[in-house]
């Protein structure tokens, strides 16, 4: 099979190595643009042949010409001649101080100092854009199958798909529609699927003992598009339906869990602010964006002011002060 | 002294001036005790003619706004705090004009009550601005330009790190299996290097963030101390300091307060404490209690440090005067490795005035305690 092409495009010429680096670690082509040196080379850019995924400096400082100064108007300039081609930022700078706007214009923001950390990332969304440019979803059954839900989650996420990709399977944005809903939403907010640690939450486990069932529970692993190992998924309802099978014991999901073979008392979760037995859900420990999720009982949680509630997710929590 | 040339001008040397011989590069003098004594006296200026000078206008400006904050409170025969006179002139204003206009034709009334709103509008969100404002000069302040500085610099550093791990991991592949080992040694202790790091960077940056694009909010107490332990943790594992915060409950929260106050308390306060335990030099032992009383999350700072004296638990918040007796940092000038000076900070007497602003302005209290047996010294902060 043929390498993919990435291309770099940054305004300092010393990045060249990272890209060379992430060549060799995804073991594909890496074109490393130089904006510095031509800050005409765009145009060219674009007479060439479309990339698999393309990775963009966010802020552009040292280009002589004025046409670009943050890597946003050169993600517009490229979507104007290559529609559907997923494009990363890549920025030096904190990531909160990209502006909200501008983020909409990537499918990923990656700090420089963390690259290696996004390197599965990087390489499940050029996959999976390799995949819908050559099975091109046409209907919402195509989607699903490209998700891989249990049955019976079919009809809960046909509601919630949103209506710019429902009805708009002709567009030419579709692929970063999905994108956008099935990485920004579907996976990352706990509903249908969950992280590691509302998975083990949910099954009465501690985060870090979960390795001793993770077996048990393969089955229920999200496979489907823009699916990476760095953030495993597990199907909330498939979870439930394989613990319902192996524990014949009555009891909530995290008091069945418990009996799951190969624990001990020492790997049963405790709420983080209580101590006590039995934390049904996960929370922040504050609103501050550094905030730590974990495990807690419900009494001690109140809403999350900066979330939104969304159709069929879970509503996100942080911890209620001692009082 | 070249590079702060911005800050002091033009030095010059008088013909009978001794023991300054240029460097054959002509950058700068050889090293004499003419030119360590001139250095000393150009930092003394730039410490006068920057922080202590601003203390004084501040300090007088103060003095002035008392006075007028006084004349007021004759006036409506009641007591306004410092940090609500606005408020509350413009409530008076605002009743005051409502008085006067009652006799007015309802048209012309409704004229002058619109404009009076807006003009009392403006002075509202002005006041609101130069509020958000100093919170900012105030967190700025509390760490210098140059740790800024310095924060931009690391990062490139990480960027260095993460891209020469990176390499060292694509080499590897190619390694038998003995020098693969030895090789990932090295990143290993890259990525322990690089974690390090970025724990200080994501202090410095709270501190540097523009705070009048954020609003401040609930901030866990515990998951903070765990973090500022680990930023001492070089220097607290040097000197085998224990530092015990297990009578932290995990909720405890404080109220709208920014994240990067409350490291600023922490930081100063514990850095106090590690200064005060390592003069001490015996039982080096710090530690947190924190609870809930009469509505407010009360934190215990004890220590077994050099101890303060009941008579100075006042003085060692004003600004400037960071050892009232001398004892600590004569002390620990004695028991401190020389190039660890930096982790803990110099002493520059601003650390507990600035703890002390930030705890008022969130109608907090500070203040050191009686210790209990066992301790030395017990530092009291009362936040919402």
């Amino acid at each position: 099979m043929s390498k993919m092409n990435f291309i770099w495009i940054d305004d300092d010429p010393e990045r060249a190595d990272n890209a060379a680096t992430l060549q060799e670690a995804l073991e594909i082509n890496c074109s490393f643009i130089d904006l510095k040196s031509n800050s005409d080379v765009m145009k060219e850019v674009l007479q060439g042949e479309e990339p698999a995924l393309i990775l963009i400096d966010h802020n552009l400082q040292d280009i002589s010409s004025g046409d670009f100064r943050k890597g946003s108007t050169v993600a517009a300039f490229i979507r104007e001649t290559w529609l559907e081609c997923p494009i990363i930022c890549i920025t030096g700078e904190d990531l909160e101080t990209v502006d909200s706007n501008k983020r909409d214009q990537y499918e990923e923001i990656i700090p420089i100092n963390k690259i290696s950390d996004y390197y599965s990332i990087l390489q499940s969304i050029a996959d999976t854009f390799h995949i819908l440019q050559k099975k091109r979803p046409k209907t919402v059954a195509d989607l699903l199958s490209l998700i891989a839900p249990p049955a019976i989650e079919a009809d809960r996420l046909t509601a919630i798909m949103p209506n710019e990709i429902k009805e708009n399977f002709t567009d030419n944005s579709l692929l970063l529609e999905i994108c956008h809903w099935v990485r920004k939403t579907l996976v990352n907010r706990p509903g249908f699927l969950y992280n590691q640690l509302w998975v083990s939450t949910l099954l009465g486990v501690k985060e870090e003992s979960f390795y001793k069932i993770a077996e048990l529970f393969e089955p229920a692993e999200y496979q489907g598009i823009f699916y990476s190992a760095q953030t495993k998924r597990w199907w909330k309802s498939k979870v439930l339906a394989i613990l319902y099978d192996i524990v014949e014991v009555e009891g909530l999901p995290w008091e069945k869990g418990r009996n799951l073979p190969g624990l001990n008392p020492g790997d049963f979760s405790v709420c983080y602010a209580s101590n006590a037995p039995f934390p049904e859900t996960v929370a922040f420990v504050d609103e501050t964006k550094s905030a730590v999720a974990v495990p807690m009982k419900l009494q001690h949680t109140i809403t999350h002011p900066n979330y939104d509630g969304l159709l069929f997710f879970e509503e996100l929590r942080m911890m209620k002060p001692a009082e | 002294m070249l590079s702060m040339r911005s800050y002091v001008g033009n030095v010059s040397i008088g013909e009978e001036a001794k023991g300054f011989e240029m460097k054959l590069n002509r950058e700068g003098f050889i090293s004499s005790k003419s030119v360590d004594e001139l250095k000393e006296f150009v930092r003394f200026a730039i410490e006068w003619a920057t922080v202590l000078r601003d203390f004084q206008l501040r300090e007088d400006s103060r003095e002035v706004a008392l006075i007028a904050k006084s004349e007021f409170e004759e006036v409506i025969q009641k007591k306004v705090e410092p940090s609500k006179i606005v408020e509350a002139a413009i409530s008076y204003l605002e009743s005051e004009v409502s008085t006067i206009t009652r006799s007015l034709p309802s048209v012309e009334r409704r004229e002058v009550e619109q404009s009076f709103y807006k003009a009392t509008e403006a002075i509202k969100k002005h006041n609101d601005s130069n509020k958000a404002e100093l919170l900012h000069l105030r967190l700025v302040a509390s760490t210098s330009t140059l740790l800024l500085i310095f924060s931009h610099e690391v990062k490139s550093l990480l960027g260095l790190l993460e891209e020469s791990k990176n390499k060292l991991q694509t080499i590897t592949k190619s390694l038998k299996l003995r020098q693969k080992e030895s090789v990932l040694k090295i990143t290993t202790s890259f990525v322990t290097l690089k974690e390090r790091l970025e724990q200080l960077l994501e202090l410095t940056s709270l501190v540097g963030m523009d705070h009048r694009k954020i609003a401040p909010g609930q901030v866990a107490l515990r998951q903070r101390i765990a973090k500022v332990e680990k930023i001492f943790e070089l220097i607290t594992r040097k000197y085998e300091i224990e530092i015990d915060y297990t009578e932290v409950p995990n909720n405890i929260v404080i109220k709208k307060i920014l994240e990067a106050e409350l490291y600023s308390i922490l930081l100063n306060v514990l850095s106090n404490s590690i200064k005060s335990v390592i003069a001490s030099g015996k039982h080096r032992k710090i530690k947190i209690i924190a609870n809930r009383s009469e509505g407010k999350n009360v934190i215990l700072i004890k220590d077994t440090g050099v101890g303060l004296d009941a008579s100075q638990y006042e003085d060692v918040f004003t600004p400037f005067i960071a050892d009232p007796t001398g004892k600590l940092y004569k002390r620990l000038e004695s028991k401190l490795n020389p190039e660890d000076r930096l982790i803990v900070g110099t002493g520059s007497g601003l650390g507990l005035g600035i703890v002390k602003e930030i705890v008022s302005a969130h109608d907090g209290d500070i203040r050191f305690i009686t210790p209990d047996r066992g301790w030395n010294a017990v530092l009291e902060i009362k936040l919402s």
